[in-house]
């Protein structure tokens, strides 16, 4: 039954292109659902135009872009972890780096909608703002489940550990670069769009 | 009996008769298309579809279609009856993802009771719109405070579905034995994904994020449908699959090869 099980997961393996198909599939399956989400946001844009201009005014655009240059930065050194892990080496040292700067994205993060709530501006309190929590918000659930991939990524690769898979690793990559891309878009459409 | 009573078609040709199990397996699977044509065809009697109360609507609109007439009440009542299906899929689910390793058992049950969760949690907004549907003479506040209690609690319980969602994943993804490809256990976290912002109907009034908005109501509704869908066909696949491989073996039919 060994044997069947990991012939099965051998010959599961796409050797063609990183991860497997459905693992891309899924990311942009995942995609659209945002990319649904920013077209809702761009048609509620168009209806108030002044009134998301002067609520969007409020945003913070440095922590944003902050947070752009963090994810990719975070993007960069996944990009060597999989590469060190591809060769056999010790991913172990780009990935801390990648989970220091997916905290540093969260902390960033709690500060921003500390400041927006401070002044008052929360889920409800405007059409701009409830966009601006849902689309940043999901963003966020993203970021944790990413860095989850990438914690058991790391802790896998521990000295007596069982080293995940390519799949795994690449798959984790993948998703980790999906998470970087919608904050850039996230950050285009909410943060510079809106002073358009 | 005699052998003169053998069929004149030879034995051959004869497609052997499904097993208990299998017969079982393929009407639980026939039940997540039933659930959508049954629950479908109650809503769009009662009037639920294709456009659902919102939040924003007034009470007058909300009261004038609970009183709509009787094709109110006995669509609604149909559509209790089609969600009330879902278990015996939940079970069929269950069923396969325990044929996986055994070591997966405990994945399997995090699957059953959260399926069944969820079907109670579909079941009784159902319920509570017939209830409303009952005496709509009522004072119109009340009715207005008994459809947002059914709406909400049909559109915004998310978790225990997204639990199911990801119990089904982690069978096709992580258990090289489950019978669940793992397409189907990316779908599945799909699924559970565009189910996870539902929670925004608690808090918004109108647009896309109300309780009957596109991106909570009818994504929701969609990729619902789909996992219906796909998780039923599936099991009818299992079902008919050779019988060869019939499966889960029980600790009897071991003992019964070795005596053999």
């Amino acid at each position: 039954m060994t044997a069947g099980v990991t012939a099965r997961a051998e010959t599961g393996r796409r050797r063609e292109g990183p991860a497997e198909p459905w693992l891309w599939g899924f990311l942009l399956a995942d995609m659209s659902v945002f990319a649904a989400f920013f077209i809702a946001y761009l048609w509620d844009f168009g209806s108030d135009r002044a009134g998301f201009v002067a609520e969007a005014s409020h945003l913070v655009v440095a922590l944003g872009l902050a947070n752009a240059l963090v994810l990719l930065t975070s993007s960069f050194l996944v990009v060597r972890a999989v590469q060190t892990h591809r060769s056999g080496g010790d991913p172990r040292a780009a990935l801390a780096g990648a989970l220091v700067l997916s905290a540093c994205f969260a902390v960033v993060k709690v500060v921003e909608y500390t400041l927006e709530i401070g002044d008052g501006h929360t889920l409800t309190s405007s059409t701009f703002f409830t966009y601006y929590y849902a689309l940043t918000g999901l963003h966020l659930m993203h970021v944790a489940i990413g860095t989850l991939l990438l914690v058991t990524w790391r802790r896998s690769v521990r000295p007596g550990g069982r080293r995940v898979s390519t799949r795994f690793v690449e798959g984790a990559a993948g998703y980790w670069h999906m998470v970087d891309l919608l904050w850039i878009l996230i950050f285009s459409f909410v943060y510079i769009g809106s002073h358009a | 009996m005699t052998l003169t009573a053998v069929p004149r078609v030879p034995v051959a040709e004869v497609p052997p008769p499904l097993s208990l199990r299998r017969r079982a397996l393929l009407v639980c699977g026939w039940i997540g298309p039933a659930v959508i044509a049954v629950a479908f065809a109650g809503w769009l009697i009662a009037g639920v579809l294709p456009f659902p109360l919102g939040p924003d609507d007034s009470e007058s609109k909300v009261v004038e279609f609970y009183a709509g007439g009787m094709h109110v009440v006995l669509g609604i009542g149909l559509a209790t009856i089609g969600v009330s299906l879902l278990s015996p899929l939940v079970a069929a689910i269950s069923h396969l993802m325990d044929t996986g390793e055994p070591g997966a058992r405990l994945v399997s049950l995090v699957q059953l009771v959260s399926g069944t969760v969820t079907a109670v949690l579909l079941f009784v907004p159902m319920l509570i719109m017939a209830i409303i549907a009952f005496r709509p003479e009522r004072d119109p506040e009340l009715t207005v405070m008994l459809n947002d209690l059914a709406w909400l609690l049909f559109i915004t319980p998310i978790m225990p579905f997204i639990i199911q969602n990801l119990a089904v994943a982690a069978s096709a993804l992580f258990d090289d034995a489950s019978p669940f490809p793992r397409w189907m256990g990316y779908l599945n976290c799909w699924i559970a994904f565009t189910f996870s912002f539902d929670v925004l109907a608690l808090v918004v009034h109108r647009g896309p994020f109300a309780w009957n908005g596109i991106l909570i109501f009818w994504l929701a509704l969609t990729t619902y449908s789909v996992f219906l869908l796909v998780m039923g066909l599936f099991v009818r696949h299992q079902a008919l699959l050779p019988e060869d491989d019939d499966a889960p073996a029980t600790s009897a039919d071991l003992v019964g090869e070795v005596v053999q």
